[in-house]
């Protein structure tokens, strides 16, 4: 018998990334050191600081892939790759930028029309244009292809109707990428007539309404569109294609350094303050006396290392010019699954009970464990990807 | 991937497959593994020159780097091969790593603390030449743990100044050999090297390259063993219908296959990534791939055989199913050459040292 590999080939970073990696890390220490920002968990969805991605994008480190013409630094997906990793394992605020940089840039640079990716991507590259995602409806969740807002045609453009829901960030936001329907579904064909546009979000007929989580934290809204009208120049790509479009981009969307480490800074301080309990006793115990913690420690770390692993296997080929739907799929299913045992592991291993007011690793468990049902339902619930996963593997 | 490693991924996976059938393999199962019945694999190995690619044609391997032994060691975990291919692969390499020539034969590693301890659940010691590398006790200063001027074994002190302490021997006739087998029927022997052995100073950190590459052979073993446990499940859910249609038409169904699917693409990302870092232990404090990619493997592989099993239903536990051949595998080697316990144990450690230096978790993790 021969097997499909599941996996595409270990490919290591370039070596050129390690003095990158080495500039982004000192300029975040700087950062922290001088109190501009305080590591949290998940802080791609909920740390907002526009501040922040301003001077990140003043190193060249937001819309790194941006070539010249377009004012970014040209610099190759990997080289981003390091940077997203190197923020995140921080947990620096990045928020703001997020959906600029991992959505707009690379979709704008495959499909965006000229005017799209002038207007844009300057102002990507340096962090100051913020953008939103307009995939999910009140009916169309998990079922994307049931979405039913729709333009009809105008003079020169769209008027676009309908209702966009769990958009982070749309109330800061300066336009959405929203998918929806431009002419019928063709019979069986349900991915038929979806389209791709943006839409400013700063412009009559649109009406952001918060929706706070049970965090009390304000980042999803619900977006209504009233006949707004988008003239042609806002569409991305070509009418009619944007399920195709919107499919091609989820590799980068799944198997990204952001599906395995929403939870690293608690993780982290978890092991500080194992590493600075251990030190502080002399029970000859070991230097580290408790045995069982440096067990589960090891088992937690192991994973994430093997889904980091994973994960850049799959950015190596993504570089590469191939799509490895499984393998992406799998990361993002092993990795927020990861991303919830790390929260396991503290509260077992720390004495520490949740305590949202508390400014150490009580608060950031509180945080983490509000945040964790998201982390497998946000970019596809992971049961929607695991049955993508096992037909790709020839289950009939 | 180069039409080269494909060609001899096809080359070994091919003659792997030819020679193992499942009742071949069933019938060397249980405690009755046979040499004779293998000889014919063997040589087929040998004289393709599959069993010392990875070692120098100087030392007299066959050349090749580690990345092609492990492609070779994936294909025998895949096979459920009752033949000590990844053994003598990882034998072969420390021999030349060490300077000393490559036996002909079957090869077997193994590593020791004191050579006058019979050596424990060695795979097919009873049919290959035992290469068994160890620091003795008796060499280092209790105190300091510096190597004094040479290796002390059976009672006599073999000269070799700058050894490091380490000894290596090579025991092609072993004084006593007493067989022993794992839950796969593979034979795991005890054997007493004996004065006889060929015992050779070597040079520090020996036996840490090859405890590193038994432990990366193992997790090596477990990924090919895990894929192929996959590949049975999926087809096996095809074809057996239930309630009318398929089993794979179930969602549940779908949902365990993928669940599976991720611990083995773990697996593999986990032993990929040791082998492109190669067995030594973590440079500059790092995480050590091979003790990562072997916890990996160890806790991955009772995941995928009870879901493979927990899919199959009863039939997969017959004796005579394909499954089981890979499973009983699984759970053997998931216990051997590193448990998942003591390689999770040694990088928590790891991590900790990491923590208490103050530069955090994050530059061990990705050094």
């Amino acid at each position: 018998m021969r097997s499909g590999a599941l996996l595409p080939p270990a490919r290591p970073l370039p070596a050129a990334t390690g003095e990158l990696r080495a500039e982004v890390r000192a300029f975040l220490a700087g950062e922290r050191a001088a109190g501009r920002f305080a590591p949290a968990c998940d802080a791609w969805l909920s740390g907002w600081d526009e501040a922040f991605s301003r001077r990140l994008a003043a190193r060249g480190w937001v819309g790194m892939t941006v070539p010249p013409e377009y004012g970014g630094p040209g610099r190759s997906a990997l080289e981003r790759y390091v940077v997203v990793e190197e923020v995140l394992a921080a947990g620096a605020p990045v928020a703001a930028h997020w959906v600029s940089d991992r959505q707009i840039v690379p979709n704008l640079l495959r499909y965006g029309n000229e005017t799209l990716k002038r207007r844009y991507l300057p102002s990507i590259a340096r962090g100051e244009c913020y953008f939103a995602i307009g995939l999910s409806e009140p009916d169309a969740g998990s079922d994307l292809a049931a979405v039913r807002t729709a333009g009809t045609r105008a003079d020169g453009g769209w008027r676009v109707s309908g209702t966009k829901i769990w958009t982070s960030g749309a109330h800061r936001a300066r336009a959405f990428i929203a998918l929806l329907r431009t002419g019928p579904a063709d019979g069986r064909q349900r991915h038929a007539g979806l389209s791709q546009l943006l839409i400013e979000l700063d412009q009559p007929g649109v009406t952001i309404r918060p929706i706070v989580s049970m965090t009390g934290e304000h980042h999803f809204n619900e977006v209504v569109l009233d006949e707004v009208f988008v003239p042609d120049e806002q569409v991305v790509g070509t009418i009619g294609d944007g399920w195709a479009q919107v499919t091609s981009e989820l590799a980068y969307e799944r198997s990204g350094p952001e599906r395995l480490l929403s939870t690293f800074v608690l993780l982290d301080m978890l092991a500080g303050e194992l590493a600075a309990r251990a030190s502080g006793r002399q029970d000859g115990g070991g230097r580290y006396g408790d045995a069982r913690a440096a067990e589960a420690l090891g088992q937690v770390t192991s994973r994430l290392w093997a889904c980091r692993q994973m994960s850049l296997a799959v950015a190596g080929a993504l570089a590469g010019g191939e799509a490895p739907e499984i393998a992406a799929a799998l990361v993002k299913d092993v990795g927020t699954r990861l991303e919830s045992e790390i929260i396991d592991v503290a509260r077992m291993l720390t004495a520490a009970e949740p305590d949202p007011d508390d400014g150490g690793i009580a608060g950031m468990l509180a945080h983490a464990v509000l945040h964790a049902p998201g982390f497998t339902l946000r970019g596809g619930t992971n049961e929607i990807l695991r049955g993508i996963v096992a037909r790709a593997l020839g289950l009939r | 991937m180069t039409a080269e490693r494909e060609l001899l991924r096809t080359t070994i996976a091919d003659l792997l497959n030819e020679h193992c059938p499942t009742e071949r393999v069933a019938a060397a199962s249980g405690d009755n593994w046979d040499a004779a019945r293998w000889q014919t694999l063997w040589r087929a190995l040998e004289d393709t020159g599959l069993t010392l690619v990875g070692s120098p044609a100087e030392a007299g391997g066959s050349g090749g780097d580690l990345a092609a032994a492990a492609d070779i060691a994936m294909a025998a975990g895949a096979a459920a091969a009752p033949v000590p291919l990844a053994e003598t692969l990882a034998a072969a390499m420390v021999l030349a790593r060490a300077g000393l020539d490559i036996p002909a034969g079957p090869l077997t590693l193994a590593v020791a603390a004191d050579p006058d301890v019979p050596l424990r659940r060695v795979p097919y010691g009873r049919w290959a030449t035992t290469v068994a590398v160890g620091a003795d006790p008796a060499d280092t200063d209790p105190d300091t743990g510096a190597p004094a001027s040479g290796a002390l074994i059976s009672g006599a002190l073999i000269s070799g100044a700058r050894s490091g302490g380490e000894w290596l021997a090579v025991a092609s006739r072993p004084v006593r050999v007493q067989a022993g087998r794992n839950l796969a029927g593979e034979p795991r022997d005890e054997v007493e090297l004996g004065a006889e052995a060929g015992f050779h100073v070597v040079p520090a950190g020996t036996a840490d390259y090859a405890q590193g590459l038994l432990r990366l052979f193992r997790s090596l073993l477990i990924a090919g063993a895990a894929q192929r446990a996959l590949d049975l499940t999926v087809a096996y859910v095809n074809e057996r219908e239930q309630f009318g249609r398929a089993l794979a038409r179930f969602p549940v169904v779908q949902q365990e296959i993928a669940r599976m699917a991720g611990e083995v693409a773990l697996i593999t990302a986990a032993a990929q990534a040791a082998v492109a870092a190669g067995p030594g232990v973590g440079a500059g404090g790092a995480v050590a791939a091979v003790v990562a990619a072997k916890g990996q493997a160890s806790q991955g592989a009772g995941t995928v055989a009870a879901i493979a099993h927990q899919l199959h239903g009863a039939i997969g536990t017959t004796g005579e199913h394909r499954l089981r051949l890979t499973t009983t595998r699984l759970w053997s080697w998931r216990d051997e050459d590193g448990p998942a316990a003591e390689c999770f144990a040694e990088l928590g450690r790891s991590a900790l040292h990491a923590a208490h230096r103050g530069s955090g978790l994050w530059p061990w993790l990705t050094g």
